[in-house]
């Protein structure tokens, strides 16, 4: 079968018919592959994480694929799939890090040095990390990728001003939390 | 100003997906393929499978006990 001339709509119709990961699912794959990537990877913020995340993407794409109810673009469904899961893994391993950090906390006493190297100059990923999951990744979709309001809102399913809002709040959190970097 | 740290998110150069990454969400696939599809037939094929052939034991020891079978079928009505 040519898929290289079907639209990506066309493509995830015929995947859906598909038994198996058949040509059309395997040619979205190949379109998807590098967009997905890079969102994972900006919300994961490192290639272990974001390997990971991006495999789990591709695995609910497969197993989704006949939900796709064409309401939206595909790659719109797609992107939203890659956030969404992006999400659900920083959550789970934020708590698996909590329990981590208590348990160490438990074992060196609150030990000093830990409260002194909060004082140390921070990379901008690392400040992000203060922000509401949501709101980091709307920020960081919205000025590493170039995300539009439009885009953000349907994939957060929010309207355009609420983005608009919940940017701008971020914004301030982080300018207000870290002055020096801003100054 | 501000806006300029933040627009620098977009510098960050992005790695390519590593080696191997098809053939290891091959492997996570079929992984959870097998889950969902056992899954699938403990919920759907096992009850059914209880049931018929537990009919089968029951009939057994309703025939040694009481020496009749269950009357599960109609005679056909052919002369």
């Amino acid at each position: 079968m040519d898929t290289s001339n079907h639209t990506d709509e066309q493509l995830a119709a015929e995947a859906a018919r598909e038994g198996s990961d058949g040509p059309a699912f395997r040619c979205l794959m190949e379109r998807f592959r590098q967009p997905v990537w890079r969102i994972c990877y900006r919300l994961m913020g490192n290639e272990t994480d974001a390997a990971d995340a991006a495999q789990e993407v591709f695995v609910r794409l497969f197993l989704n694929r006949k939900k796709f109810e064409a309401r939206s673009k595909y790659s719109t469904w797609v992107h939203g799939i890659a956030i969404r899961t992006c999400l659900t893994l920083r959550r789970s391993r934020g708590r698996r890090q909590k329990h981590e950090i208590a348990d160490q906390e438990i074992l060196t006493h609150n030990h000093p040095s830990r409260t002194a190297n909060q004082s140390l100059p921070m990379d901008l990923m690392t400040m992000l990390e203060i922000l509401s999951e949501k709101d980091r990744a709307m920020l960081i979709l919205k000025h590493a990728e170039s995300y539009s309001y439009d885009e953000l809102a349907e994939i957060f399913d929010l309207s355009v001003s609420g983005c608009k809002m919940r940017i701008s709040r971020a914004r301030k959190q982080i300018q207000q939390a870290f002055p020096h970097n801003f100054s | 100003m501000a806006t300029d740290l933040f627009d620098d998110l977009a510098d960050d150069t992005i790695p390519e997906p590593p080696d191997g990454f098809d053939q290891e969400f091959h492997e996570r696939l079929n992984r959870t393929l097998l889950t969902v599809q056992t899954i699938e037939m403990c919920i759907r094929a096992l009850p059914w499978l209880f049931r018929y052939f537990g009919q089968a034991v029951i009939g057994a020891i309703r025939f040694t006990m009481i020496g009749q079978y269950e009357e599960t079928s109609k005679k056909s009505n052919i002369k």
